[in-house]
């Protein structure tokens, strides 16, 4: 008696997606390139999984930006001598 | 034309945050009788910038009642309306709080009774990703006029967003703003005017007014039974989109967006992509992180040169000659205190304060890497050799952070998620090579290698990348080996050319840490060791204030530890008692160093040559093998006393205490088997 199997449907940009942060693509260009998907789109797929709780948002680098120090993963050093300040914040997505 | 009190009263509604409700719109707004008007958007979108141009920059800063959030609050003078109470909300990408702060800016939202109406900011440069924040504002009972921004960086790439398309897509009027150039700020205040007159737009539908749900009970719908893909793993919680939203909502993100953008210029898109290609490439991307480095610091060095040896000169000439007239004047000469100032403060800090063109030099072109978009892709580069290596991802950033200084790298530990982690990293660390050994490494490559100091300096950057994976990787597969990956999606800004204002606020920020240490803590070190070098040494027979500094106390307890570092090549007391004053700072090794060959040969100048001279003899004719020896050892033992003590509030004593016995160790090796192997091979 033979069974039958079901075709693995292609996955679904979002899933794409997924598979790329899971894999720890080095930014949206990266997974744009492998999922064939554009920068824009990507980015936009990256929010929409954030909202499903599948991805967070970390903050892997601050800087002294006018927004304040609430996030700053270098607060407590922020202010010491010789303590580093940066013109931009870096942020990355990652999988939960 | 309308007064503000003619403006709808909101309608009642539950508290949408702990500690905010109606009573607390004072969080929001400047009087209780102020429409309040939300600025909303995703990070970055431009909306602290479109604050500044509707209030006039004039902001008030402070935490949401209740939070430890702050948030920007001003006023925004609309001629028909009057006064509006402006809200700067903390960016978000959707009605899904990833933090804190989005939790804050979500709450708000949701409360119709704490917001009037919401100007949401859209990045047209980045619209599919504003959309998200957009759909979800949407589905909320409240007024919303969108703020197109960035339409000249998405020309820049050839992208062109429809405003009238966007609108009828959004059903809410949509403006083009340029709030940098303070353009069209009158026709968002009139779109605000007309969306009080009108009632407040139906939501579109597209996803659960609450975003909440349940968790997905099997896997999407695209899967067939059995699949594997993941997307089921992990129960979201009550407040997340179901899966089936999510996939609903791109679709309808994916359509809007094709709809409402023209592009018409695909090729100057891609040539931002084609520079991350090359700059982040697996092979190609650390080899151009090194060469960009090696010119950094060949720059820095050659760039420097002059202008450190005109303040050399500076402070053995007009400022020595100064202090020894004032001192003549005092009637204070040949005593201690001209000792101290000549000897100490002018010698010691003096020497210091020659490598502020140096640093500063360094700063602007490191400042210029960062504000410039590039030290983003390093940061993708390091990630991924990382994570090749089986090192936890996000450890780069502590990394990255103690190339500058080891105190906040370690304080950015706690941004790992691990305890494993976090000790991992916190022992790393002291491996990076911090700006304050940048002085030394200078100094002795200057001294020891003319010509190829920067060379010499790039390599010890290259060994402390070295060190500091040699040394993850011993620890990775001993005492931590059970510990996990953490896989990043780098969120990397776009380039752009920096601007003079942020490098000099980098470079000053940077400069003023520096000549802080100068003026701080290195001028109570070079005290002790002008007090100790003053002190006549056991059996000496001089007296205090008469002894040569060879025979003072100083020079004894420092020769009784060179006796450790006779098989690296440096055994001699000036040297050793520099690393022992430099386990309080490094740039104390520099000072120290200073201080007692100015004492020693009576003058500032030709601390070169009594550096060379004492190497020269204490490795036996091997100066430069007993000099990369001490480079390597300067690299590798505890970095400061400050490191040590945020390194104990991080990860405990006991760890501290063996990582410091294990960076001595491990330099003390290094340092020998650098000068043993150099010279059995010379």
């Amino acid at each position: 008696m033979s069974t039958s199997t079901v075709p693995a449907a292609p996955p679904s940009p979002l899933q794409s997606i997924l598979r790329e942060v899971r894999a720890g693509a080095g930014g949206a260009g990266e997974v744009a390139r492998r999922t064939g998907l554009g920068v824009d789109m990507v980015e936009a797929g990256l929010a929409t999984l954030a909202a499903t709780g599948r991805i967070r948002r970390v903050l892997v680098f601050a800087s002294c930006t006018p927004s304040g120090c609430g996030g700053c993963p270098s607060a407590t050093g922020c202010g010491t001598k010789g303590s580093p300040v940066s013109a931009s914040e870096l942020s990355a997505w990652r999988a939960v | 034309m309308r007064a503000a009190a003619d403006l709808p009263a909101p309608a009642e509604r539950p508290d949408p945050l702990p500690g905010a409700n109606c009573h607390e719109r004072s969080g929001l707004a400047p009087t209780s009788t102020s429409p309040v008007v939300a600025l909303a958007g995703p990070p970055n979108s431009g909306k602290s910038t479109l604050f500044n141009a509707l209030t006039g920059a004039g902001r008030a800063v402070a935490n949401y009642p209740g939070t430890t959030v702050e948030i920007g609050r001003g006023r925004w003078v609309v001629p028909e309306i009057g006064e509006l109470a402006l809200a700067d909300l903390p960016g978000t990408y959707s009605l899904n709080p990833q933090s804190p702060d989005e939790e804050l800016t979500t709450g708000l939202l949701r409360g119709a009774d704490l917001v009037d109406l919401v100007v949401l900011v859209c990045d047209a440069a980045h619209l599919g990703r504003s959309l998200v924040l957009a759909a979800g504002v949407r589905e909320l009972p409240v007024r919303v006029v969108v703020a197109l921004t960035m339409n000249d960086v998405a020309a820049d790439r050839g992208v062109t967003v429809d405003a009238a398309k966007l609108s009828k897509r959004l059903g809410v009027p949509v403006v083009k703003v340029d709030p940098r150039r303070r353009r069209e700020t009158g026709a968002l205040s009139a779109a605000v005017v007309a969306a009080f007159d009108e009632s407040v737009p139906a939501p579109l539908g597209l996803v659960p007014a609450t975003n909440a749900g349940s968790s997905p009970s099997g896997c999407c719908p695209n899967c067939p039974p059995g699949c594997t893909c993941g997307m089921d793993a992990g129960a979201p919680d009550q407040e997340h989109l179901e899966l089936a939203d999510a996939e609903a909502l791109f679709t309808w993100i994916a359509e809007t967006s094709e709809m409402a953008t023209t592009r018409t210029d695909e090729v100057r898109r891609n040539r931002s992509d084609l520079v991350d290609r090359w700059v982040t490439a697996p092979v190609l991307g650390p080899l151009i992180f090194l060469a960009v480095m090696w010119a950094v610091f060949q720059a820095t060095t050659r760039l420097a040169a002059p202008l450190q040896d005109a303040l050399d000169a500076f402070f053995s000439g007009p400022v020595s000659a100064a202090v020894k007239a004032l001192m003549s004047a005092l009637r204070l000469s040949g005593g201690l205190i001209e000792s101290f100032l000549l000897n100490g403060i002018v010698a010691g800090v003096g020497m210091l304060l020659t490598f502020v063109p140096l640093m500063t030099i360094m700063f602007v072109l490191l400042a210029l890497l960062e504000d410039s978009g590039y030290m983003a892709r390093a940061a993708v580069v390091t990630d991924r050799l990382m994570g090749a290596l089986g090192l936890p991802g996000r450890a780069f950033l502590p990394l990255v952070v103690g190339f500058g200084c080891n105190v906040p790298a370690i304080s950015a530990v706690k941004v790992l998620p691990d305890a494993r982690h976090r000790l991992l990293t916190a022992l790393l660390v002291p491996f990076t090579s911090c700006t304050a050994r940048l002085t030394v490494y200078l100094m002795v490559a200057d001294t020891f290698f003319p010509g190829n100091a920067g060379t010499v300096v790039f390599a010890m950057y290259v060994v402390s990348i070295l060190l500091v994976v040699l040394f993850g990787l011993l620890l990775r597969g001993t005492l931590f080996r059970t510990m996990g990956n953490d896989p990043l999606v780098l969120d990397l800004p776009p380039y752009q050319r920096p601007h003079p204002r942020v490098l000099g606020a980098i470079t000053w920020t940077r400069v003023r840490g520096f000549l802080e240490t100068a003026g701080g803590i290195i001028v109570a070190t070079v005290t002790v060791v002008w007090l100790l070098g003053v002190i006549p040494a056991p059996g000496s027979g001089g007296h205090f204030g008469a002894v040569d500094i060879a025979d003072s106390l100083y020079a004894w307890l420092a020769g009784l530890v060179s006796v450790l570092f006779s098989p690296a090549g440096f055994g001699e007391w000036h040297a050793v008692g520099a690393l022992v004053v430099g386990f309080v700072a490094k740039e104390a090794v520099i000072s120290s160093w200073a201080q007692t060959n100015a004492a020693a040969d009576g003058d500032l100048t030709g601390l070169s040559h009594s550096v060379l001279a004492d190497f020269t003899a204490a490795s036996g004719g091997h100066p430069q093998a007993a000099a990369l020896a001490f480079l390597i050892f300067i690299l590798a033992y505890t970095p400061c006393v400050a490191t040590l003590a945020v390194q104990k509030r991080q990860i405990g004593l006991r760890w501290t205490l063996g990582g410091v016995a294990m960076q001595f160790a491990l330099a003390w090796l290094l340092a020998v088997a650098v000068f043993q192997t150099i010279v059995a091979f010379s």
